[in-house]
């Protein structure tokens, strides 16, 4: 493997990595309000987190780009901050995929957390525990399944992204050339070995990392409580 | 919170179903809350605990405010001083059956202990218990467990959703002896939810009876459940609560003599009974057989002398139903309709009603 293409792949696993930290951070606390909340703004929310479902990620590229540019209000607060453009670099491609791969967290979560709430974390509340408390002694140990499926999820569809990439951040060597970039770049320069290399290597990698879902799921059975 | 009163005033909807409940339930002994599937019974308990919202109403222990939607007061369940043992018996999974206890112990707000964790654990025979992990738990010992757990919040109010619902008949007799010293034993006033006669007759005091979400009556036992329960039930439940008073007891033969009105009833002997207990009987109508004759030659012990009331032809069944006056109550008895015709049997005529004494028993065949 040439250089480029191994610091692309670097690049593209540090991606995924921070991408499912992130996820992981916003997408508790969502899924568990989700889950257990009784306001109506629930299924606006709901419709919300599943747009990435649906929407072709050059519109979601696109309404990016509108909002994190220089000249748009975050975008110029981040330049303040910083001095440092959020398009076309590394902190932009982690908001664009964690808006894209959003839906991977927040439903297995929500899914998992909904089984607890009125299971467990109900049980937990009769015994006393207030609801953090409940969320952290027994809803979470209780969701396990959940939450590693939605790791795993999220961290596999951020490898595979590539038109919210290639609208938000481009193709910038080290700092937004992800392996699906390369990957297009070989294919357009008919670098067909090259482009062997790397796709080979993420299906390898994509499918290692599915499969170690379903091996955890087998292993640990959701207890029914 | 003794001799104290729950009020309840409660309007709820779950979908299509609509509950009104209004009713004082005194804190003390064993209150059931009895009525058939859909009629409001778990909606009931999650409104007490706190897991639902009523649409309209109050719950107030004393003086103490649960939830009053015009003053829009809701106490979380976790901030309510009630101990809910929810149907099934579900405990913490990823815990031992000690850890289930501790994370209860832990959490509680309330001093003085009133039940202390050895208490507990020697009153329900937890000990051999507390290394296993749920899943390795019986029905009854699950069910032990969770009663365990619920008393270590120190609550003051227990509450209990189908208690026996899911155990075979060997575990009720299993579970049974602790359910009924529950309440007396820790000086604990329950609720309970049930949708099975014998089981509010054997535990209860007092019953509140709901049905398509709402109260039909509420009272002792015996009087009310004899006005209600066979109603409520189906069709096979047929049968009478007679209330009756232990007379002697026998170790040596395991019995003991209750006497019903004039009639004496052999029971099998229940340990914590004493003599000159009142106790409620229940007999279901489908346990008792019918003589012409005073019984000769039979192992049955329970024969009350009566006179036919009415005979009444069940449409569509094999079984006839016939009611029997004895010197206590109208005993219902369901025998075939064969039976009857080869027997004679019509209104007026002197009658024998054998009842087996296994099927007067806590359910332990």
């Amino acid at each position: 493997m040439s250089l480029p293409d191994l610091s692309a792949l670097l690049l593209t696993l540090r991606l995924a990595f921070i991408t499912t930290v992130v996820l992981l951070i916003i997408g508790m606390p969502l899924a568990w309000w989700l889950a257990t909340t009784r306001s109506r703004l629930r299924p606006i929310c709901e419709a919300f987190v599943a747009l990435p479902l649906v929407l072709p990620p050059t519109v979601i590229g696109f309404y990016l780009l509108i909002a994190l540019n220089p000249t748009s209000a975050i975008g110029k607060f981040w330049m303040q901050m910083t001095g440092e453009t959020l398009t076309f670099s590394f902190t932009g491609l982690v908001i664009g995929s964690v808006v894209y791969s959003l839906p991977f967290m927040v439903q297995p979560l929500q899914a998992a957390f909904e089984a607890s709430a009125r299971g467990p974390a109900r049980l937990a509340a009769n015994l006393g525990a207030h609801p953090l408390d409940a969320f952290i002694t027994v809803a979470l140990p209780s969701s396990l399944r959940g939450v590693v499926t939605g790791c795993v999820l999220a961290f596999a569809h951020t490898l595979g992204e590539f038109g919210v990439v290639l609208m938000v951040g481009g193709n910038i060597p080290d700092e937004t050339r992800v392996v699906s970039i390369a990957i297009y770049e070989h294919v357009e320069t008919l670098s067909y070995t090259q482009a062997h290399g790397l796709s080979g290597l993420l299906l390898l990698l994509s499918f290692c990392v599915l499969l170690s879902v379903y091996i955890f799921n087998r292993r640990f059975p959701v207890h029914v409580g | 919170m003794l001799d104290e009163m729950l009020h309840i005033e409660l309007k709820a909807t779950n979908g299509a179903f609509r509950l009104r409940v209004s009713a004082k339930l005194p804190l003390t002994g064993v209150t059931a809350i009895f009525g058939p599937s859909g009629s409001g019974k778990s909606t009931f308990l999650e409104l007490i605990a706190g897991h639902r919202h009523p649409d309209q109403g109050s719950v107030l222990a004393g003086s103490n405010v649960w939830v009053d939607t015009q003053k829009a007061v809701f106490r979380k369940p976790h901030r309510r001083p009630v101990g809910f043992v929810m149907q099934g018996a579900p405990l913490l999974n990823h815990l031992t059956a000690l850890g289930n206890l501790e994370y209860a112990y832990r959490r509680h707000r309330r001093a003085p202990v009133r039940f202390g964790l050895s208490d507990v654990c020697a009153a329900l025979d937890l000990d051999p218990l507390l290394t296993r992990r749920p899943g390795a738990l019986s029905g009854g010992e699950r069910q032990r467990v969770a009663l365990g757990q619920a008393l270590l919040t120190q609550p003051e109010v227990l509450l209990l959703d189908e208690p026996l619902a899911a155990l075979d008949r060997a575990r009720k007799a299993e579970i049974l002896p602790y359910l009924q010293d529950m309440s007396s034993r820790f000086g604990l006033p329950i609720l309970l939810v049930s949708h099975d006669l014998e089981e509010v007759v054997r535990l209860a005091d007092r019953v509140l009876v709901l049905k398509e979400g709402a109260v039909v009556d509420f009272g002792e036992v015996s009087e009310t459940l004899n006005q209600h329960g066979f109603t409520v039930e189906a069709a096979e439940q047929a049968g009478v609560i007679l209330s009756g008073r232990i007379q002697s007891c026998s170790s040596d033969l395991m019995l003991m003599t209750v006497g019903v009105g004039a009639d004496t009833l052999f029971l099998p002997l229940e340990p914590r009974r004493r003599i000159g207990d009142m106790i409620p009987i229940l007999i279901q109508a489908r346990n008792v057989s019918l003589s012409v004759a005073p019984p000769v030659g039979l192992s049955i012990r329970n024969a009350l002398k009566g006179r036919v009331k009415s005979v009444e032809i069940l449409r569509g069944s094999a079984f006839v139903e016939v009611a029997v006056d004895l010197s206590s109550a109208v005993l219902p008895v369901r025998v075939t309709r064969a039976a009857v015709e080869a027997l004679a049997i019509g209104p007026g005529q002197e009658i024998w009603a054998l009842i087996k004494t296994v099927s007067l028993a806590d359910w332990s065949d």
